[in-house]
């Protein structure tokens, strides 16, 4: 199947500085994507990049399949875009906006209000009469993404959309957005990690404009798992520490109260001589299991900024 | 999508601002408070003035059509530039833009939408203007003067306005913020008014030489034909200033 979304070589500069560098990404379909990775690191560019609101400096971005660049249109319509803080007009109520909003789309008459009635209930914004300026951040997020559902679009970008709630926010935010799970493609950019692990499929992983990693959760946590190893023997480890540390397949190892953490180079390696070390030292073996890191542990490690 | 939503939606706005009112009540105030100042003002003079002063204040309903024009071309249009400057500009500050680019429309009917309804804003405001001047005219003086050339003249005025507002709207879609439009659109204002003083062809030719042309006509004392071409240079400049606002926007990153 196509990728729902897909870049090649995508660049961005903005007067001397590379804001984003060669990003191929591709964004299975009907997946929800978490685009990860701390402020400044070309995330907003990214979403703007795909939208059509920033021109790239080089490369190409495909919305399920049509050119964001020569086809801006066709791509518009096939996508839902929620900004990081969505401004809308303040004296509309929701109802008006999200019927201005369908009206863009060339939605009319039963079509539209039935929309219309589907998207307030689905936010939970249909008792939510006064003007738009008088909501919540929270509501207004909500807002934010039923406009960005009006279209029923095939893809949908959401920038940073819970950064800025409350936790009751958040919650509401990201329930939603397990709700759509399956019907569309969800591309979310974030920081927060702990939303990532809640409703992704898939990530990348982008810092300073450059993608570091683009994996399934699921591959993603395999392929660090294997790198972590956690040892327990029945005595003092401490000679064992010593010999451990002269291993040239071992990156690092931190002593937890009884057990020591092992982060591996080469997990094939490490599987064959720790047995041996521990037999010649004469230690009796309690533990050794590969441990899964969680994934603010990947992120750091990812960035190159772990242990 | 075409101009409809756009349109539907700068009538609502305008109206729940009270921004298509805003231009209406001054220059109703204008249209009424010309003849009745240069009616009564010497009479609101001390007595000892009144025969030093009296007959040095112009008067008659010439110099209230005189007065009425330079009053509309000055603080009138002065308060369009100030109402239109913002329109592109601080959607686009605020973001609201933004969200509305991100869906299938076109920049073009956005501009459009704006510039329409702006335009209808001020020609129910110079209709308020000169219906109710025309009125005191008849009642303040007799004769006063006739109706129709009075409209011609004011229809010369919304022309120039029209270019005013096509202009501001260039300027609101350059620039991010509300300042920079309204330093461009007053140096443009500034500059139109200056043009005709440079005499010969660009007081003819002008778009604000289309003032003096209205006011000739609005008195009966001009040609039909007086300030066509200006017209004909306005309107052209109406459609330049909204497509490179067009092009302006389009050329923004968001």
């Amino acid at each position: 199947m196509d990728p729902a979304i897909q870049t090649r070589d995508l660049c961005k500069r903005y007067a001397g500085r590379i804001a984003l560098e060669n990003l191929n990404l591709a964004v299975p379909a009907g997946s929800v994507f978490g685009f990860l990775g701390p402020n400044g690191a070309g995330k907003t560019t990214t979403i703007k990049l795909l939208v059509g609101l920033r021109r790239a400096s080089g490369g190409e971005a495909w919305i399920m399949g049509h050119n964001v660049r020569r086809e801006p249109r066709a791509a518009r319509s096939l996508l839902g875009y929620l900004p990081e803080s969505p401004a809308f007009y303040g004296w509309m109520s929701a109802a008006e906006y999200l019927r201005f909003a369908a009206r863009l789309f060339g939605l009319q008459g039963s079509e539209l209000r039935l929309r219309q009635d589907y998207l307030l209930d689905l936010v939970g914004l249909r008792k939510a009469r006064g003007p738009i300026r008088t909501f919540s951040r929270g509501m207004r997020q909500r807002l934010g993404i039923a406009q960005a559902l009006v279209n029923n679009p095939r893809v949908l970008l959401l920038d940073e959309p819970t950064s800025a709630l409350d936790p009751i926010g958040r919650k509401e935010v990201l329930d939603t957005i397990a709700s759509l799970r399956g019907g569309l493609t969800i591309f979310f950019s974030t920081h927060i990690l702990a939303d990532v692990e809640r409703v992704a499929d898939a990530v990348a992983i982008l810092d300073q404009g450059r993608m570091l990693a683009q994996e399934s959760m699921a591959e993603l946590r395999r392929k660090h798992a294997r790198r972590r190893l956690r040892l327990t023997v029945g005595s003092d480890p401490g000679e064992l520490l010593a010999r451990l540390r002269r291993e040239p397949w071992l990156e690092n190892v931190q002593r937890q109260e009884d057990d020591l953490l092992l982060h591996v180079k080469e997990i094939a390696d490490a599987e064959r001589r720790l047995p041996v070390l521990i037999a010649e030292l004469g230690l009796p073996l309690r533990r050794l299991e590969a441990e899964e890191l969680s994934l603010e542990e990947i992120f750091l490690e990812v960035l190159g900024r772990g242990n | 999508m075409g101009i409809r939503p756009f349109l539907d939606k700068e009538w609502r706005e305008s109206w729940r601002s009270g921004r298509l009112f805003l231009l209406s009540a001054l220059f109703l105030v204008l249209g009424i408070s010309t003849p009745l100042m240069l009616k009564f003002l010497p009479q609101l003079l001390p007595v000892e003035w009144q025969s030093i002063l009296g007959p040095l204040l112009p008067s008659g309903p010439a110099a209230a059509v005189d007065a009425l024009f330079k009053n509309l071309a000055q603080v009138g249009v002065l308060v369009l530039v100030l109402v239109v400057m913002g329109t592109i500009a601080e959607e686009r500050a605020r973001g609201q833009l933004e969200l509305v680019l991100s869906k299938p429309v076109s920049v073009a009917g956005i501009v459009w939408a704006k510039f329409a309804v702006h335009a209808f804003a001020f020609l129910l405001a110079v209709l308020c203007a000169f219906l109710p001047f025309f009125a005191y005219l008849q009642i303040l003086y007799s004769p006063g003067v006739a109706l129709l050339p009075l409209l011609v003249g004011a229809g010369f005025f919304v022309v120039y306005g029209l270019l005013v507002i096509a202009f501001t709207l260039f300027a609101s879609a350059l620039f991010a913020g509300q300042v920079g439009a309204a330093l461009l659109s007053g140096g443009f204002f500034l500059a139109l008014s200056f043009l005709p003083n440079l005499g010969g062809d660009f007081a003819r030719l002008s778009p604000a030489g289309l003032l003096a042309a209205a006011r000739g006509l609005a008195l009966g004392a001009g040609r039909p034909g007086d300030g066509l071409l200006g017209i004909g240079i306005a309107v052209g400049g109406v459609a330049v200033f909204l497509c490179l606002a067009v092009v302006a926007m389009r050329n923004h990153e968001w």
